[in-house]
């Protein structure tokens, strides 16, 4: 059966997926199995796994059953096209200033009070933390492994450096 | 991909001197734990971080989903590993994570489990600690007087609490069968 089509041109708005790094990811892990021992380890054809190594777009089951085999979210691979060109603020103070029940000195007043309320409030973005932990484990997880798995190794994290602090370590 | 040219007799060496540091001889069994104690490497049980159900729990979704892992904090190392493998593959296991810090191998690449980044080692890296850490546990001379004294893999793996597998693996692909017949 052969259900990869060729490299999708990705138009404006459709979120696009990352086919170079999938590609790559899948070489640097197949390593030095053969093309066929890969694709039957992964569970796709032999031409899928071809083809998809080589930069094509796999169809959603392929996709998924690699993504499997590489040990990583799928999510990873879709890079946002629709990125957001102004801040959430800027936008705000923006529908104010044109707001025609506002005169231009009231808008200005309510802006100065959300830009300080929203500096005070707002988050910085969350960086995701990386564990340094190195991991010997199955190489291709199932459904509703990885998220156990991680808040295990979360957890173990978590007690061995209370344990470090406390000189128990 | 292949070890680098004279990689397995530079693990025959490495594996020969750490023995006569611990007092060992070249046929004694090597207790990894003792190795990790040698190198200041503390060994923690996982069932006394988390919940053990959670672990079994883990299992019953996948088998052998997770073994071990080494942790580093505040520069100290620390290997966790699994109460649900037997003593062979746990020594197996803090072999392999032994071999990666006496290689000194650094953890490089990030591997992402549920989207969480955790930093591991590069697939060359671990070949070479797979294949330190059997050297660790059977270096050849304690292979070839096992084959002299012609010891079947069984009695190799519970002679040294290594798993048949491991036992198999290196007495196969060292060749010492082949010496001691030739004697």
């Amino acid at each position: 059966m052969d259900n990869v089509t060729g490299a999708s041109d990705t138009s404006a708005g459709v979120e696009g997926l990352d086919l170079a790094r999938l590609g790559e990811m899948l070489r640097e892990r197949r390593g030095k199995l053969s093309l066929r021992q890969a694709a039957a380890e992964a569970g796709v054809s032999f031409s899928t796994f071809t083809r998809v190594e080589a930069g094509a777009q796999p169809d959603l089951t392929s996709f998924t059953l690699l993504c499997a085999w590489l040990g990583v979210s799928p999510g990873q691979f879709f890079t946002p096209v629709t990125e957001r060109q102004v801040a959430p603020i800027d936008e705000a103070i923006a529908h104010l200033a044109a707001d025609p029940r506002l005169a231009p000195d009231a808008a200005s007043k309510i802006a100065d009070v959300l830009r300080n309320m929203y500096d005070v409030l707002a988050k910085a973005p969350a960086q995701r933390q990386v564990v340094a932990c190195h991991l010997r484990a199955a190489s291709v997880l199932r459904p509703g492994v990885p998220h156990r798995l991680n808040s295990l190794l979360g957890e173990m994290h978590d007690k061995l450096a209370a344990r470090v602090a406390g000189g128990e370590l | 991909m292949t070890l680098r040219r004279g990689f397995k007799a530079e693990a025959e060496r490495e594996a020969a001197r750490v023995r006569k540091e611990l007092g060992l001889a070249s046929h004694d069994r090597l207790d990894p734990r003792d190795l990790a104690k040698h190198l200041g490497v503390s060994i923690v049980d996982a069932g006394e971080l988390v919940d053990i159900a959670e672990l079994e729990d883990l299992e019953r979704l996948q088998a052998f989903a997770f073994s071990a892992a080494t942790f580093e904090i505040e520069q100290r190392k620390i290997i966790v590993v699994s109460p649900l493998r037997n003593t062979g593959r746990q020594n197996s296991d803090i072999a392999h994570e032994l071999a990666h810090v006496m290689l000194e191998h650094d953890l490089s690449e990030i591997r992402e489990v549920d989207g969480m980044p955790f930093r591991t080692c590069k697939p060359d890296e671990e070949e070479e600690a797979t294949a330190f850490g059997g050297t660790l546990l059977l270096p050849r001379p304690l292979l070839l007087s096992a084959a002299r004294r012609q010891a079947s893999i069984e009695q190799i793996a519970n002679q040294y609490d290594v798993t048949a597998e491991m036992a198999r693996f290196r007495y196969n692909t060292t060749g010492v069968a082949k010496q001691a017949a030739s004697r």
